[in-house]
């Protein structure tokens, strides 16, 4: 280990004179890197925005529960608690019919400008119910309308639960798709870095008449895998960065309507540049592994 | 020191190379390999070197079973061996002082130690001049002697020297002989030589092992080149 370490300059220097002297199969290689992550940098922009949109959608997803007019005080703290205990329910809020005619109000006031609060408040007491997750909805509802002192309780119904799930199998689909292409990536850089390698089977071959071993022979060639991985990074990385935050700037934050909130730049984008200069080398380095493996294999 | 004991190689295109050879060589001899074209000698090479792998037989250079070394080994054997190609095999992107530097780096040489040792082996092989230069600048000889300079850069106990004066003109050829004798006889390095050139044999008359049609048919202590009409 020591001495792979004392030897670690020197495979540097060796990996860099080697990029240097075949200057351009490398800029192949470097090209191939970042076209495919240019594409693999799109897909998880959208993805990951489709994943937004969804969890927004999903926030504001709420059980609207009326309370029976009779119950008085005591009897809605003891509902209160009853709900709370709802597997699957993550809070409780309870808003009194005039903060609900308030909210009506404010949202047109032609309509319910008529009505006025206090006693002749058409409106009943409610609560919020907000679940842990979507699919409790149901659940929970069905749960709290069994209960003595309900009204009813009511969700948005089922055009708001299949957009929810097109979007979630669109997220998950993206997420496939992205995993796909990623191993389209490795496949596609490993590929040429064989080529990039090819040119340098003979010298591998040698390397090992004079005593070289497996190890030290791959290891200047995975270091430049690398390099190739890192500068082909970079302008997928501008890209993603700069462009992504023109875009947001320019939609101003939203895409189509305010219901698809975006990302934000910070960190999504910084992550998005992150995860590609790392698969970038990672690629690199695999790719490089491998196909100086194979020619290992090839000669004895 | 090399020991070959009943080997054959037979390659899947139904060529025998070698038939039944059995073969010894002493600490510090040194050592003809004589034949026509196709009579064997670059499978014994390659079979010394570790490149191929005995169909039967078993070769063993300096204690090692070279036949049945790991894939992984046979570069750690061969820093026991130097061996001068036919081919020169220098790597085209490294300078001729890189080139030997490339055979001392690999077995771990501190920088200091490696610059010392290839300086002298450029003197010795008379490239000082062209230390700076690319194979693809130098005429045969030069590279010929440059692989021999990589060859005996880390003092192997054997060496191996295919036609070194293949390329090289008569003058050239008994400079390369007297090298080589040298590193014989001063480091006590046993040499095996593969030749074509009947004069030189001749005139520096060492054992000589004759081969033909993969069989040993003649193995002479005193030397001299075998001719048969």
């Amino acid at each position: 280990m020591i001495k792979a370490l004392r030897l670690l300059p020197f495979h540097v220097r060796s990996a860099v004179q080697g990029l240097r002297r075949h200057s351009t199969t490398a800029f192949s290689a470097v090209s191939a890197v970042s076209m495919t992550l240019i594409l693999m940098s799109l897909f998880m922009l959208l993805t990951g925005n489709i994943s937004s949109f969804t969890r927004n959608i999903e926030s504001d997803f709420r059980i609207h529960v009326s309370i029976d007019a009779l119950q008085d005080e005591a009897g809605i703290d003891s509902l209160q608690k009853q709900i709370q205990d709802v597997p699957g329910v993550k809070t409780v809020t309870f808003s009194s019919k005039d903060e609900e005619l308030y909210k009506l109000k404010e949202e047109n006031e032609e309509i319910f400008g008529m009505y006025e609060e206090g006693d002749a408040n058409p409106l009943r007491d409610v609560f919020i119910i907000e679940t842990q997750t979507p699919d409790d909805i149901e659940s929970v509802t069905t749960a709290v309308n069994e209960m003595d002192g309900i009204n009813k309780a009511e969700y948005g119904g089922d055009g708001v639960s299949v957009m929810i799930s097109f979007f979630k199998a669109l997220r998950n689909g993206g997420f496939i798709f992205v995993g796909a292409l990623s191993l389209l990536a490795v496949f596609l850089i490993s590929n040429t870095i064989k080529m990039t390698i090819y040119a340098r089977s003979t010298e591998i071959g040698i390397m090992r008449n004079v005593g070289a071993t497996n190890w030290f022979i791959r290891v200047p060639f995975i270091i430049e895998g690398l390099i190739i991985g890192l500068i082909g990074s970079l302008i997928p990385v501008t890209l993603t960065y700069f462009g992504y935050s023109y875009l947001y700037h320019v939609l101003g934050g939203h895409f189509l309507t305010s219901m698809f909130v975006m990302q934000k730049v910070n960190p999504f984008a910084s992550i998005i540049c992150l995860t590609l200069v790392g698969c970038g080398m990672l690629v690199g380095m695999v790719g490089s592994f491998l196909a100086v493996s194979k020619y290992l294999r090839w000669k004895r | 020191m090399i020991l070959l004991e009943n080997v054959s190689k037979s390659f899947k295109n139904g060529v025998h190379a070698l038939r039944d050879v059995n073969l010894y060589i002493e600490e510090g001899e040194f050592v003809y390999i004589i034949g026509p074209t196709g009579s064997g000698k670059s499978t014994l090479i390659k079979l010394l070197d570790g490149e191929l792998i005995p169909t039967t037989g078993r070769v063993v250079v300096a204690g090692t079973d070279v036949g049945n070394l790991r894939h992984s080994r046979v570069p750690l054997y061969r820093r026991n061996i130097g061996v001068i190609f036919q081919d020169y095999r220098l790597l085209p992107e490294l300078t001729v002082f890189e080139n030997i530097a490339f055979a001392l780096q690999v077995i771990g040489m501190d920088k200091v130690t490696i610059r010392h040792r290839v300086r002298e082996v450029l003197e010795l092989v008379s490239l000082e001049d062209k230390a700076k230069s690319f194979p693809r600048e130098l005429s045969g000889g030069q590279q010929q002697r440059a692989t021999i300079g990589r060859a005996i850069a880390n003092q192997p106990r054997v060496l191996i020297a295919d036609e070194p004066t293949g390329n090289l003109d008569p003058e050239k050829s008994q400079e390369i002989m007297g090298l080589l004798e040298k590193i014989n006889l001063e480091e006590n390095t046993t040499i095996l030589m593969v030749t074509h050139d009947a004069n030189l044999v001749d005139m520096n008359k060492k054992r000589t092992i004759a081969l033909e049609e993969g069989f040993v048919v003649a193995d002479i202590q005193k030397g001299g080149y075998i001719r048969h009409d």
